[in-house]
């Protein structure tokens, strides 16, 4: 099975990242779905924000950014506030090998999406949009090596042939590019990446079950112990 | 309180509550709680999370268990600040089939000391990536059939009539007794339907048949 990695947002999910940058929080209200969503504020200076999205886990179980050949994401995504600064675009998702540019999703100020693969400086080969502000999409691209598919809401924006001209091992949603634009605000939640070209589509969520029960102990003690009981005085 | 309450806070609170793993081979597992499925929702994968540190040289694994089956990570030296680490788990360790809902349910979240001491446990939990499958939409291969399903008729032991529309064909069910058809009211019987047989009679040109059986009888009746 493809499905390599996901997060849900849940409070402190940002954990399960590979790297977080600048502004991103977690609330309730930036949920997709669940209880929590995440919130990224491009800032309207030089600085950035961004998710380092991983792609699979190491051995110790934390989350990591491994090469593949394929690269499928799926998110939840909800723009609450666009580029500002007219004719300007930011990436919304940047996927590379290492700083390499192999694919992006490019927001522009007027709210069009715009999808690039393989070199930075090709051209746009596809555009969604204009996408409306405080509306939750659920947008999937995948990159394989020789051809892409992008859905938005489990609809075909686009499909055909392109390459990404090597390897990918990593993603970012949320990327500062055009330090002239003032920033924009991004929501996105319920995030999960493959190794191929599957789509799990619109329905797709993330949920985390808290424990509510417990199963065996020995050898590990809570901390603070129980108070003892008081004395009783006779 | 139940130890695991010192896991379950959301978002986790640091020193504030924990498990603390203090020798080699000490182990402990919370169940998480029930998922709530929507109609046809199917659980695609799900991970284990336990956000733990070390305080002293403690070495271990996080692990996800469904029954005696384990799935962990490698043992190792986690560091000294709270980090949340996985078990990523596409099948069931029980059955490396695909997760039921009963698997999940029965899951438990848990970390083991290998060697060494002072592993911290603040939090632990089990995420789920759930999709929907698309529906397919039913696409019938021809038009539905014209087919209406009339009121029974219970016998009087007399002619009753029933009126068949023209280019429609009458079903005709007698469930106990025989059943008399006649075209004209108190006329001879032109067709004698036996009971528990079905009988179409028809295309019609509009007529209105007679139907005679014994006081009781249940006729059912139908339109094609």
């Amino acid at each position: 099975m493809p499905v390599q990695w996901f997060a849900g947002f849940e409070a402190a999910d940002t954990n399960e990242l590979v790297a977080i940058g600048g502004s991103v929080s977690v609330g309730v209200l930036y949920k997709r779905s669940g209880n929590y969503g995440c919130r990224i504020v491009v800032p309207q200076s030089t600085s950035t924000a961004f998710l380092s999205v991983a792609n699979g886990f190491d051995a110790n179980g934390n989350p990591a950014s491994i090469s593949r050949t394929a690269y499928t994401l799926g998110f939840g995504m909800r723009l609450m506030a666009l580029p500002q600064s007219p004719g300007t675009w930011e990436y919304l998702l940047y996927i590379a090998s290492a700083s390499t540019h192999r694919a992006s999703l490019r927001l522009g100020q007027d709210g069009t999406l715009r999808l690039h693969v393989g070199a930075s400086g090709a051209p746009y080969i596809a555009s969604f949009g204009r996408v409306e502000l405080g509306r939750w999409y659920f947008c999937e691209l995948a990159v394989l090596f020789e051809r892409y598919v992008w859905r938005m809401d489990g609809r075909v924006v686009a499909q055909g042939l392109a390459s990404p001209g090597g390897s990918m091992n990593s993603a970012a949603l949320g990327k500062r590019f055009n330090l002239a634009s003032q920033g924009y605000t991004l929501d996105v939640d319920d995030i999960y990446t493959c190794d191929d070209g599957q789509f799990y589509g619109p329905t797709t969520r993330v949920a985390r079950l808290n424990v509510n029960a417990n199963g065996t102990q020995y050898g590990w003690y809570p901390y603070p112990p129980d108070e003892p009981p008081p004395e009783v005085v006779p | 309180m139940d130890y695991w309450e010192y896991v379950a806070q959301v978002p986790q609170d640091g020193d504030s509550t924990y498990l603390d793993g203090s020798y080699p081979g000490a182990a402990f597992n919370v169940g998480a709680a029930d998922v709530a499925l929507a109609p046809g929702e199917k659980v695609v994968a799900a991970a284990a999370a336990v956000c733990w540190r070390n305080s002293s040289s403690g070495n271990g694994r996080v692990t996800l268990r469904v029954g005696a089956s384990e799935q962990a990570t490698a043992n190792f030296l986690p560091g000294g600040a709270y980090d949340t680490v996985f078990v990523f788990a596409r099948n069931s360790p029980a059955t490396a089939k695909p997760w039921t809902r009963a698997e999940v349910n029965a899951a438990l979240v848990g970390a083991v000391v290998n060697t060494g001491y002072g592993l911290r446990a603040t939090q632990a939990g089990l995420h789920l990536l759930l999709y929907t499958p698309a529906v397919v939409p039913h696409k019938p291969k021809e038009w539905p059939m014209n087919f209406k399903a009339l009121e029974s008729l219970t016998a009087t032991g007399s002619d009753q009539a029933v009126e068949v529309p023209r280019g429609a064909t009458l079903v005709v069910h007698p469930l106990a007794a025989n059943v008399e058809v006649r075209d004209v009211s108190g006329g001879t019987a032109k067709l004698t339907i036996p009971a528990d047989s079905m009988v179409m009679l028809g295309p019609s040109y509009g007529q209105t048949v007679y139907l005679r059986a014994t006081v009781g009888t249940v006729i059912e009746l139908g339109l094609t």
